[in-house]
């Protein structure tokens, strides 16, 4: 951590900002690991976009001081605390898994600071007024993928593979409620532990679905899921849950993962000036295209920064939270609001594996 | 049904040969220095790094298994100079190896971690797929089955016909006595370690394809390992394979009318039942 420190002030340095200026956010993602590190790399995108683009306030830009969570609550609560306490900055960006983001709110919830949620489908977080969460809820992702595919896909035969854990089971649960006897297979495998799917895959291929759904949060165990798929020639159609397609899932899976699907709040080709923007800015400097969490790390501190241009405050925390509630902000998934807190877009886009890329299938 | 039967014996044999390899590697370390290397799942993890650098290079998959192996023994040899060598000569020693081969693990984890992140990779490994009456497995799945009975050949004929391999069964049944008929048994104890490290690295190399290349792989594989080296008996190489062929091929079998997870549980409920009721391993008594 003290290294950590002393590179984020080497790289403070280099910079030569003027401090007493800048509007300082702090951002917690797990950083040693890889969602961590995209969640990372789209704030700073933003901030520098912001920053190119002349700041929040007149004259001062962002400026963000960058913790560890390590995944661990214990972790978070601790960083919280010194970002609030010795670094003093109004508002929290980050937060990936639920256990964190819990405990980034309490934290942010006694001292009156805000925190956007940026990757956490927690629904908890929004309990408190200055807490906003940017990934929807698994419920509303269920209802929008459920009826896109009953409209559709219409699957006759689905069989349901996801891991073994509470989000794995709430999808089977959700999956059987909405297509009853048509779920003729459900599979759980051990999240991280499991790394061969061959017995899996020919349960899959023994029940004879027409559509495989599937969930997965180690792009590794996904991509190999997959190809196993493939090499057992199950032939039915994939279909993934949101949030699963990135990048790395198709660099992994390779020519297993062509014709899969999935429906998403964004995506790398939505065709909105801001993500075209965001799109360029990441690639050129990144030298690789973004996934989600690279896109939710950004979104959300690019909201952030509207917000405080708008509120004209960067210390006063109740008023960005009522400015960020009543407006419309610009995302790179089109526009963008908060009702209860929540950032809803009208646009989901049909996206599809095709030639190795992710792309809009409509 | 007999063709489902037929299709996971094939998928059973394929892992438990995978499990094999790795196990091998840890009870070779046991059998010979009397130490349980920590670290093991990460010179796995380290082969798999190989061949997925290798084929980022332009290397076939075939060029990048050895030079996987190369790798295990130089990460291996790192291991014994650091984390082994300095400690067997205390007296509690290999107790205190559990210990540093696990640091070891971690730091090697780390660095891998900080030099090429934590992303995932695909090996492509050999492409293909070889199909009789409605049973088959891919190319890769067989090349790992072939590629394992030709290391575990070799590891029979090297440990019964070589000086070496003599000297290290020596050690391994009595180092007192190996060290009065005059065996170096400090040499002979580091190449065994170099050995088991080699074997790790190939372990990697063919698993890599199947499992993707991940730098959390090493403690994915590490745990499968220890339940199938203490069912076969610490030390026994001829118990580990076995073992390891009998936990993929239950396991395949099981995962026909259990869930994943109740099949991993039964393998579970087996090293438990065989510590209480047989604990020198199922095959403890033959080395």
């Amino acid at each position: 951590m003290r290294r950590l420190m002393a590179a984020a002030l080497a790289g403070l340095l280099a910079m030569g900002t003027a401090a007493a200026q800048d509007v300082k956010v702090g951002v917690l993602y797990p950083i040693k690991t890889m969602l961590g590190q995209q969640g990372r790399n789209g704030a700073e995108l933003a901030a520098q976009m912001i920053n190119a683009d002349g700041g929040v306030l007149p004259g001062r830009p962002l400026r963000l001081i960058v913790y560890d969570d390590n995944y661990q609550p214990a972790d978070a609560v601790s960083a919280a605390r010194r970002l609030l306490a010795e670094d003093k900055v109004p508002v929290i960006v980050g937060g990936i898994n639920t256990a964190v983001s819990l405990g980034i709110t309490q934290v942010a919830r006694q001292s009156g600071a805000m925190f956007l949620a940026a990757v956490t489908k927690a629904p908890q977080v929004t309990e408190y007024d200055r807490a906003f969460r940017f990934n929807p809820l698994v419920s509303t992702d269920g209802e929008v993928f459920n009826q896109y595919l009953k409209d559709r896909i219409k699957p006759q035969r689905m069989a349901v593979v996801v891991e073994n854990g509470d989000y794995g089971r709430s999808i089977i649960a959700n999956m059987k409620a909405a297509f009853g006897n048509a779920v003729v297979a459900t599979e759980l495998y051990e999240i991280l532990k499991q790394t061969d799917f061959s017995t899996l895959a020919s349960r899959v291929k023994s029940a004879n679905p027409d559509v495989v759904c599937m969930a997965f949060s180690a792009p590794e165990q996904g991509g190999s899921l997959l190809r196993t798929l493939a090499e057992a020639g199950v032939k039915a159609r994939r279909c993934i849950l949101p949030g699963s397609v990135t990048p790395a899932l198709v660099q992994v899976a390779g020519p297993a993962a062509e014709g899969a699907f999935t429906l998403d709040i964004w995506a790398p080709t939505m065709n909105t000036e801001t993500n075209r923007k965001f799109v360029a800015a990441y690639e050129a400097r990144y030298k690789a295209p973004p996934g989600k969490v690279d896109f939710l790390g950004f979104e959300s501190m690019w909201v952030l920064g509207q917000a405080i241009r708008a509120a004209g405050t960067a210390t006063d925390t109740a008023r960005i939270a009522a400015t960020l509630r009543q407006g419309t902000w610009d995302s790179p998934r089109g526009p963008l609001k908060f009702p209860g807190n929540q950032a809803t877009s009208d646009k989901w886009v049909a996206l599809e594996v095709r030639d190795g890329k992710i792309v809009v299938s409509d | 049904m007999t063709d489902a039967l037929l299709q996971q014996l094939l998928n059973g044999l394929s892992i438990g040969f995978g499990y094999a390899l790795i196990a091998l590697g840890l009870t070779l370390a046991f059998g010979v220095l009397h130490i349980i290397n920590f670290g093991h799942g990460e010179v796995v993890m380290l082969g798999a790094l190989t061949v997925v650098m290798a084929g980022k290079l332009g290397l076939p998959y075939i060029v990048a298994v050895p030079l996987a192996m190369l790798v295990g023994v130089l990460a291996g040899w790192v291991f014994d100079a650091l984390a082994v060598s300095p400690l067997l000569g205390r007296p509690e020693g290999r107790t205190d190896i559990l210990l540093t081969t696990f640091a070891m693990g971690v730091l090697f984890n780390q660095a891998v971690l900080s030099v090429w992140g934590p992303a995932p990779a695909r090996v492509d490994g050999l492409q293909g797929r070889l199909e009789l009456a409605g049973v088959g497995l891919s190319s890769q799945r067989f090349f790992v089955i072939a590629a394992s009975i030709a290391a575990l050949a070799a590891l029979d004929l090297l440990a019964r016909r070589t000086r070496f391999g003599v000297e290290m069964r020596a050690v391994a049944q009595g180092e007192h006595a190996a060290r009065v008929v005059g065996i170096a048994v400090k040499s002979v104890g580091t190449r065994a370690f170099l050995l088991a490290a080699a074997v790790g690295g190939l372990g990697g190399a063919l698993l890599a394809p199947i499992t993707s290349y991940s730098p959390m792989l090493g403690q994915a594989v590490l745990i499968k390992a220890f339940v199938i080296v203490v069912l076969g008996g610490l030390g026994s190489a001829g118990g580990a394979v076995v073992c390891a062929l009998g936990v993929g091929v239950i396991e395949a079998m099981l995962g026909l009318v259990l869930e994943e997870g109740l099949a991993a549980a039964c393998v579970y409920s087996l090293m438990l039942l065989v510590l209480l009721l047989r604990p020198q391993g199922l095959a403890g008594a033959v080395r």
